[in-house]
């Protein structure tokens, strides 16, 4: 396991010492490419900011307006029935639509309850399971100038609930 | 035309405030709203930073002429999903590094790389405001990314004394993996249909 955590802290040093050395290798004007590479990200992030603004208004009125609660609430029986614990509906109802959301939820599972417990480790793969669909969706197609997300939302949605799914079941069948 | 995308949001926004008036919280509802975008702008101050570093050096990648080595080697799988896409064209060396990226952990430099891939891709798309097939299963694909080494979670399970933090780490790739097959078959039924 520690293994693990070492590839994962050397990975980028690694990597970004590999681009260099072929940098000098190649005889690359490193400064110029490196500031052009900058300028780059400036024009991305000035293409998605409305998009994901937009995203970012709508779930802080969601969460506001206590709307979000009242589906949990009310989805709660449900999933007592089916034997999975309610603590991790708003983990499961969250992931799609809120990264930092999600994130913070999962710190607060992970707070309140034992990491290492039923819900701890089934909150903590819901969440790593899938990314944030609509957020991930604003910024690929409004970096691309597309307006009309079509069936890419419909997909993107059926992916995520197939990863909570199986990240529910599969925490019950191991733990 | 309406877009589904058009109408959940429609939909969360409408349902939100007329909610707000029954739960009392319309008082509170719009300052939430500003606050969220004040969320919003400082993600984008975070993003434009980490953006910015990982963006430089994946330039300088590319003009090493490195992204083209590693698409070489990573093209013929990725030509399955894409049978769309020209032999050897620059999109193949974006989207694999960006699945690269993604499958070791490193959600920030995933993003740029991501977003060129896209540009890629929308070089080759027709029609310029609808999503060519290829730039749907790319993005589905990485809204449903599977990452070998979940580092975020593990980060966060550890700083709050997990005794086994990696645990998790095969059940994610396991959950990851379903979710990823599941979106592309799924990508790939709603194109063949619309076709």
């Amino acid at each position: 396991m520690f293994y693990i955590k070492a590839a994962s802290e050397i990975i980028l040093p690694v990597v970004f010492l590999i681009f260099i050395i072929s940098a000098l290798r190649a005889k690359t004007d490193a400064f110029s490419a490196f500031s052009e590479g900058v300028k780059d990200s400036f024009g991305i992030i000035c293409d998605i900011f409305p998009s994901v603004f937009c995203l970012m208004t709508a779930i802080g009125m969601l969460r506001s307006s206590g709307l979000l609660q009242f589906i949990i609430t009310a989805i709660t029986p449900l999933f007592n029935h089916l034997g999975i614990p309610p603590e991790i509906a708003p983990a499961a109802i969250l992931r799609p639509l809120s990264g930092s959301g999600s994130i913070a939820l999962l710190s607060d599972i992970l707070k309140s309850h034992n990491p290492d417990s039923l819900i701890g480790i089934m909150a903590s793969v819901i969440t790593g399971s899938t990314e944030t669909t609509f957020y991930t969706i604003a910024v690929y197609f409004g970096s691309a100038g597309i307006k009309n997300s079509g069936n890419a939302v419909k997909a993107a949605l059926i992916a995520d609930v197939v990863s909570i799914g199986v990240s529910i079941a599969v925490c019950k069948l191991l733990f | 035309m309406i877009v589904i995308l058009n109408k959940i949001w429609i939909f969360i926004i409408l349902a939100s405030l007329i909610y707000s008036f029954f739960s009392g919280s319309y008082t509170k509802i719009i300052n939430d709203a500003l606050s969220s975008g004040g969320e919003c702008v400082s993600l984008m101050l975070t993003l434009l930073a980490s953006m910015s570093l990982f963006n430089g050096f994946l330039k300088i990648a590319e003009k090493s002429g490195i992204i083209k080595k590693i698409a070489k080697l990573s093209e013929p799988v990725l030509r399955l999903l894409f049978p769309a896409i020209p032999k050897g064209h620059q999109a193949f060396g974006d989207m694999s590094m960006n699945i690269a990226a993604n499958f070791l952990g490193m959600g920030n430099a995933a993003t740029p790389l991501g977003i060129k891939a896209m540009k890629s891709l929308s070089s080759l798309n027709r029609n310029k405001t609808h999503p060519s097939p290829a730039m749907c299963l790319f993005t589905v694909m990485n809204t449903s990314s599977i990452q070998l080494i979940p580092t975020t979670i593990i980060a966060l399970r550890m700083n709050y004394n997990s005794e086994n933090p990696f645990i998790i780490t095969l059940p994610i790739f396991i959950s990851g993996l379903a979710g990823l097959i599941a979106g592309i078959i799924a990508v790939k039924f709603c194109n063949a249909e619309r076709n």
